[in-house]
């Protein structure tokens, strides 16, 4: 898939090289705020791709940057609580 | 490939915030945004509800200006896949929109090592950053290619590092269907608006861009022309030849003229 709008000096092949199986982020809370993340291999882990905020402000957080990794520990389920 | 799409119909369930009440981090626009415990898996310590209620400034190295890095590719409409280091201007439009928002930071210092990308999502940026009102410095590092051209212009004064290169050559004529007539006619419409736009941001005129972006002989497998250092200086399209100890006077300069 190539697009007339990317202009590189990188060649177009190289650069879209793959472009054909990449996952599709999903849409996670953290920190009161939403994004689209990848979900990764180890359950809980995401890759943060994309804040969806209004505010400005939000947007310089160094821990909401894309790429962070956050995770979510595990629920304990109802009958594992002690 | 984008992102956008309904989230609404088959998703996945959604982890749910870690023990944090959905107002935090708390953030008032006119504020410098306070920078909650790089942590995403431990509860709220005391130290951390002091720095959300705010009671008790934690030392904190804190500066007037703002760097933001350019690398990679300028990532636009598509999403390029995991071997390209890449700039998302999705999220630099609304970090420009809140440096220009918040009154502690006083100037924005733009450091490029970019081999180009979406020409849409690189002049969306070059505009953004030309239409700031406060005072910004860019410095071309490594490499600023291709639509980094317009981005490192776009700032009210532009540094190349004495090794650094600029390509200038013409929007790719690569990909699909170039044999329709309105193809060609889109690209030079699109080109039209980056010359357009450095001529307007710079000192080199529309004759000379348009003469090194067509140059023959210069590039081995395009046509073009690759600046180095001073050469980009010479024929106008970057104001000085200079490294960080320049960059951050003149911006500080500038930032002083402005108070």
């Amino acid at each position: 898939m190539t697009s007339l709008l990317h202009w590189s000096i990188i060649p177009e092949d190289v650069v879209f090289q793959g472009s054909d199986n990449l996952r599709r982020p999903t849409e996670i809370a953290y920190r009161g705020q939403r994004f689209l993340a990848d979900a990764l291999d180890s359950p809980g882990e995401f890759r943060l791709v994309q804040l969806l905020s209004t505010d400005p402000a939000t947007f310089l957080l160094p821990e909401f940057q894309p790429g962070t990794v956050v995770s979510f520990p595990a629920v304990p389920k109802q009958a594992d609580a002690q | 490939m984008t992102y956008s799409r309904d989230f609404a119909a088959n998703e996945p369930p959604r982890p749910d915030m870690p023990g944090k009440s959905p107002e935090a981090p708390p953030m008032a626009p006119a504020e410098t945004p306070e920078i909650p415990k790089q942590s995403s898996k431990s509860e709220d310590t005391p130290i951390e509800s002091i720095e959300h209620m705010g009671q008790m400034k934690t030392p904190q190295a804190e500066s007037n200006i703002h760097v933001m890095t350019i690398v990679g590719q300028i990532e636009g409409h598509m999403v390029l896949p995991p071997q390209n280091k890449t700039t998302k201007y999705e999220h630099i439009l609304p970090q420009l929109v809140a440096i220009e928002q918040n009154p502690k930071i006083e100037g924005l210092l733009l450091v490029l090592n970019t081999v180009g990308g979406d020409v849409e999502a690189g002049l969306a940026i070059s505009e953004m950053l030309a239409s700031m009102s406060k005072p910004t410095v860019s410095m071309v590092l490594g490499g600023g290619h291709s639509i980094g051209g317009p981005i490192a212009v776009s700032a009210d004064y532009s540094f190349i590092a004495e090794t650094a290169t600029m390509t200038i050559h013409p929007i790719r004529l690569t990909g699909l269907v170039i044999g329709v007539p309105q193809t060609y006619e889109y690209l030079d419409k699109m080109q039209e608006r980056v010359v357009r736009f450095v001529v307007a941001h710079s000192r080199i005129t529309a004759e000379k861009f348009r003469e090194l972006m067509f140059r023959t002989g210069d590039l081995a497998r395009d046509i073009g022309t690759v600046l180095v250092g001073r050469e980009a200086v010479n024929v106008g399209f970057i104001d000085e030849v200079g490294g960080i100890g320049q960059a951050l006077h003149k911006l500080d300069q500038m930032i002083k003229e402005r108070r």
